[in-house]
């Protein structure tokens, strides 16, 4: 370590995908959820993974563990937990990892909670089969967690079913179960999209606690560039399943660099600007069976030429772990400029 | 869920009056002359003039106005006078429940097959969905749901009995018959296999056995059938849900997964369709006892109906659609009890 | 023009694609095809009058001599059938004049009864007219004026083809003879036929023995208690089509109204029929038909009214179930919200998306509704004697694989109509099947 620079990445990374492409097999052909996607996720830190529906950031994420549904499969790429070749473990192995070093939850917690077992008995479950608790010690733990997570009366609420509970409460209950186990990664795909607002903050603060508190990572999936805001240390945004731009939380913001993360910041109110509208981004996403050869988001990009529709541009880094995949920067830039001068 | 079944109960008498007026209705359709033949034995009175005919319906309130006629007859039905019947020689009544015993036992026995099978091949042909073993398992399925039943029954009779020897038709053979009749045989329950192991008869259990199993093999197939297409159904519609694959998230094995999580919910609506299982077997036993030549209810109401017995088949009509209503309320009630959204609801 | 739109085209590529859908429609279409053609493949053997026979093959050699011969057979054939005619007609007048009467309230019933019984024993009117006078007054005066009516054609062609032999009588010249005699012949053979009610589904006897007969050239299929079991195959196809669509077609109807008005106007009326179509639902089915058959008496109409009476009722609540849901779907409150009335929310939006599994269930109870009906004809509750129904032919096969001693040696009085009923149902099944599995997905989003 040499004086004076900054510390930045000489920690290895918990988690390391490298080239990811995900296919599906549909009645009208292959679709490629994932074409290529490449992240690092370091112990501590919050990665928000970025896009609209169909981006592709939900397969990701459940390629992680290997969860795709039966037609999909991972066709290509590398995934590293630790030093763990994730791809190459066996089901039993697998498992061990589930739950217990990588945990999910999941964005509706009504369906993704088994309605007839109670919230206690599917938290009991993970401590019994990863930790080998036994069941009064399970049990103690189970109200422990709940506690932990903020339901309250727990003794009561955990002989309670799913249907038993308010919204928030079914999200708290199935953070509690995927901690149960003090998982390194936390993988949270969408958990406050189907909540109201204020219970939305209530769980974001929440988990933020529990970060600390649990002193593990988490990969947040959303579609909502506030909860961003909120949560994330990094971001890397998605669009037609492969990565558009990734820094951290703060360059994205303030310094994007590609048209699409762009017309997302522009979509969104800011109190920090002074507008009178709200842009939004025309045209839609390509349709996942029959990509474009060059660049997916050519055919909405106000920036994009003939260059773009033939060449798909490679992700480089214009900065210090700074990425965007994008032919003309520059002239994004020039735009941007203007747009700030008729600000002003 | 107590209001529910609450209500279920408060709904089960108005349900067996309505069955009562159905039965009525039909049986009036008959006309006057055809119901005196309910009460009185037709040879009376078929050399008497008109007159002394009409004296006669009048005599048995045949020519009463329908609701006061109605009323009579269910007057005399809570009295369980359901008439007399011609084919056994008894009254209605007494003929339903001394041949209830034996269709009872029979359906017992054939819902360990029915069940057993039926949901354990339903699974697995789920959870290998589109694989060589859920095609086979479907076509096994189809035949079975496509067969009608006395051609099934016919060969399981050629087959087993015919052909092997192995499962003759009857209740019992001769011997054990005359046993079974006599003084020092103590019919506990009147179902013969367990009768036959209360008196401490195991030859008389053997035989009671191999008299029942043909019919079981005959019956059970068409049921398992249907059983399994729904479970797979089922079972098919939960491995998509959400939280099989929250449970698979978690780490559990998978056997865990299909066995815990995901059966137990497909499990429920399958206990819906038992109900059409009862009406299932009450209908199947007709036939298999018809074919195997077997005392129930229902050959009595096969040969009630060919020898246009009207009392006894409208007798065994209300005691069937009463064992029916009974059935259906159990498996409401059960049902409520197995899916805790209903039970706390 | 019609114009495919993609969701249609996709449904129709999964459903070729499907193999139990092309299995079980080529099941079917094999069997739609038999029963098309059902009287060219299994010729019902047309019944002979002897004299027009006689006429018919002296026709055939014919000489000069023949000549009077032929008349004469004609002759009898005419007094044999036509003899009474004008009697007859004359008594029918006279009945409808007495009903006109008796419906003027001229004269009582008693003497209207006392006409028919007069009618009844020189054996112009059958006796169930008389029988059922008192009890169905209105329907027997109907059938007496049908009666009637047939009397007045049967006289008016008696006096036609006294005319015609009386004509032929007068040709001399041999060809017109024989070309007229020909066209006689043809025309009283027809005539004939259609006056004793000739029914092609009553299986014709081809032997004398009651014990079967292994298949041979002749009879393909063996014979059983004298009847051809080919013959009775090949027509059964459209008995069996005829009561699995009839009765599958009219329950489904009464179902879809009773379900879709329930569920529509809720409240009172949706608690009554739902009432309602629990308590005929608490009947075991097949132990209801048989009752209702056998109250109702022999025939295949009986036995599908029994069949359609007590067949409606999954129908209904599968529909109510699917409306139900259906109301509360959002898209539904969309179209509200619009202004749409509410006869168009039904039918456009409501009634395409409930239907599906309606038509799907439907589809498996002709199936069952066939195989039902066969266990019907087997228990001899069903298709009267001889018709050509493939559970009438079952039944005569017990009896003689379960009384017989040989058993094995009579396999074919089971195996082709056992074989016919268990395809036909598999096609029905398979059709079923497919449907949902094409339908079923699709419905989920």
């Amino acid at each position: 370590m040499k004086g004076g620079q900054v510390l930045i990445n000489t920690k290895q990374p918990l988690l390391k995908v490298e080239n990811l492409h995900v296919h599906f097999k549909t009645e009208d052909g292959i679709i490629k959820a994932v074409n290529g996607v490449n992240f690092e996720l370091f112990s501590g830190e919050t990665l928000a993974i970025v896009g609209e529906s169909g981006s592709g950031k939900t397969v990701t994420a459940l390629s992680t563990i290997r969860l795709l549904d039966e037609n999909g499969w991972i066709s290509e790429g590398k995934i590293r937990y630790k030093d763990i070749d994730v791809l190459a473990l066996s089901d039993n192995q697998l498992r061990k990892i589930r739950g217990k070093e990588i945990s999910m939850i999941f964005q509706e917690p009504m369906t993704a909670l088994n309605p007839v077992f109670t919230i206690g008995d599917q938290i009991i479950e993970s401590l019994e089969l990863h930790l080998d608790m036994g069941k009064q010690e399970a049990r103690n733990r189970a109200i422990e967690l709940l506690t932990k997570v903020g339901i309250p009366e727990p003794e009561r609420r955990i002989d309670q079913y799913p249907h038993e509970l308010s919204g928030g409460m079914r999200q708290r209950a199935m953070i509690a179960m995927a901690l149960s186990c003090n998982p390194s990664i936390l993988i949270a795909d969408e958990p406050t999209t189907a909540l109201d607002v204020t219970i939305q903050a209530q769980i974001l603060e929440l988990m933020k606690e529990l970060q600390k508190e649990f002193q593990m990572s988490i990969i947040f999936i959303t579609h909502d560039l506030g909860v961003v805001a909120e949560m994330a240390d990094r971001a890397i945004v998605m669009y037609g399943g492969e990565v558009v731009e990734s820094a951290d939380i703060i360059t994205i913001f303030k310094k994007p660099r590609h048209p699409y993360t762009w017309g997302l910041m522009n979509s969104i109110p800011r109190i920090d600007r002074d507008e009178e509208r709200l842009l939004s981004i025309p045209g839609v996403v390509p349709n996942p069976l029959n990509f474009p050869k060059g660049c997916k988001f050519s055919n909405r990009c106000f920036f994009a030429d003939k260059k773009c529709i033939e060449e798909n541009p490679n992700l480089e880094e214009i900065e210090a772990n700074h990425f965007s995949r994008c032919w003309h920067i520059d002239r994004m830039l020039r735009e941007m400029h203007k747009v700030k001068e008729g600000e002003r | 869920m107590t209001t529910y079944i609450i209500r279920r109960l408060l709904l089960l008498p108005l349900i067996i009056l309505g069955v009562t007026l159905i039965v009525f209705s039909m049986s009036q359709l008959l006309g006057p002359l055809k119901l005196l033949s309910t009460y009185v034995d037709p040879n009376t009175y078929a050399k008497m003039s008109e007159r002394d005919i009409q004296i006669l319906m009048e005599q048995y309130g045949l020519t009463d106005p329908l609701p006061i006629r109605y009323g009579k007859w269910l007057k005399s039905l809570f009295k369980g006078d359901l008439g007399w019947s011609v084919v056994g020689k008894e009254p209605v009544l007494s003929a339903l429940i001394n041949r209830f015993p034996y269709t009872f036992e029979l359906a017992l026995y054939a819902l360990f097959p029915i069940i057993g099978v039926g949901i354990w091949l339903g699974v697995t042909a789920a959870v290998h969905h589109n694989s060589f073993i859920d095609q086979f398992i479907r076509i096994f399925a189809l035949i079975g749901w496509s067969l009608p039943d006395f051609i099934w029954a016919i060969l399981v009779l050629l087959i087993f009995y015919v052909g092997l020897g192995w499962f003759p038709p009857g209740n019992l053979s001769i011997w054990a018959d005359q046993i079974v009749k006599s003084a020092s045989f103590q019919n506990y329950t009147h179902l013969l296999t367990i009768d036959a192991l209360l008196n401490g008869r195991i030859d008389i259990f053997w035989d009671a056995l191999r008299h029942i199993i043909g019919p079981v093999i005959a019956i059970s197939w068409l049921w398992w059938a249907n059983l399994l297409r729904i479970t797979r159904s089922s079972m098919l519609e939960v491995l998509r849900k959400d939280y099989v694959r929250t449970a698979r998230s978690k780490g559990l094995p998978e056997k865990v997964v299909i066995n815990k999580h995901a059966r137990k919910n497909a499990l429920i609506p399958v206990v819906t369709t038992a109900g059409q299982m009862v009406i299932g077997l009450l209908t199947g036993v007709v036939i298999v006892e018809m074919v195997f030549v077997r005392t129930g209810l229902g050959s009595f109401a096969a040969t009630a109906a060919q020898q246009l017995d009207y009392a006894s088949i409208m007798g065994v009509l209300l005691f069937t659609s009463l064992l029916l209503i009974i059935g259906n309320l159990i498996i409401d009630i059960s049902y409520a009890i197995i899916d805790p959204r209903i039970r706390l609801g | 023009m019609i114009i495919l739109s993609e969701e249609f085209k996709r449904t129709l590529k999964r459903f070729f694609t499907n193999p139990s859908a092309i299995i079980g429609v080529t099941i079917l279409i094999f069997f739609v095809m038999i029963a098309i053609f059902a009287p060219w493949i299994a010729p019902p053997k047309l019944p002979n009058n002897r004299n027009l026979d006689k006429a018919q093959s002296l026709l055939d050699n014919f000489t000069e001599d023949n000549k009077d011969l032929i008349i004469q057979e004609l002759k009898e054939f005419w007094n044999d059938n036509y003899l009474f005619a004008e009697d007859d007609y004359i008594e029918m007048s006279v009945l409808m004049e007495k009903i006109k009467e008796y419906q003027k309230k001229q004269i009582s019933i008693d003497e209207l009864k006392a006409y028919i019984k007069e009618l009844t024993d020189i054996y112009i009117l059958n006796e169930t007219y008389y029988n059922k006078f008192e009890e169905e007054t209105n329907k027997v005066i109907r059938q007496l004026k049908q009666e009637f009516v047939k009397a007045e054609k049967k006289y008016n062609n008696s006096i036609v083809y006294s005319n015609m032999i009386k004509n032929l009588e007068e040709i001399e010249d041999s060809e017109k003879f024989i070309k007229y005699a020909n066209n006689l012949v043809e025309e009283f053979n027809k005539n004939f036929i259609k006056s004793i009610n000739f029914d092609p589904y009553i299986m014709p006897n081809v032997t004398t023995t009651r014990t079967p007969i292994p298949p041979s050239q002749e009879h393909p299929f063996g014979i059983v208690n004298q009847k051809d079991i080919f013959y009775g195959v090949i027509w059964g196809t459209r008995t069996a089509f005829e009561i699995g669509l009839i009765v599958v077609a009219i329950s489904t109807a009464i179902g879809l109204f009773v379900g879709s008005v329930a569920a529509y106007f809720g409240g009172w009326l949706e608690e009554v029929l739902m009432r309602i179509t629990d308590i005929f639902m608490s009947i075991p089915f097949m132990l209801a038909a048989m009752v209702l058959t056998t109250i109702l008496g022999l025939g295949i109409k009986n036995m599908m009214i029994a069949l359609i009476v007590f067949g409606w009722m999954v129908t209904a609540r599968l529909i109510r179930g699917n409306i139900l849901q259906a109301k509360n779907e959002q898209y539904v409150m969309a179209a509200k919200a619009l202004g749409v009335s509410d006869f168009f929310v039904i039918v456009k939006h409501i009634l395409p998306n409930t239907i599906f599994p309606v038509l799907i269930n439907a589809t498996m109870r002709i199936g069952s509704m066939v195989i039902t009906a066969a266990a019907l004809s087997f228990l001899g509750l069903g298709a009267p004697q001889g018709y050509a129904d493939w559970g009438s032919i079952l039944s005569y096969s017990r009896d003689w694989i379960i009384g017989g001693t040989n058993p094995t040696q009579y396999w074919f009085t089971i195996l082709y109509p056992g074989i016919a009923m268990i395809l036909f149902v598999i096609g029905w099944n398979l059709l079923g099947d497919a449907l949902r599995d094409i339908f079923d997905p699709r419905m989920r989003h």
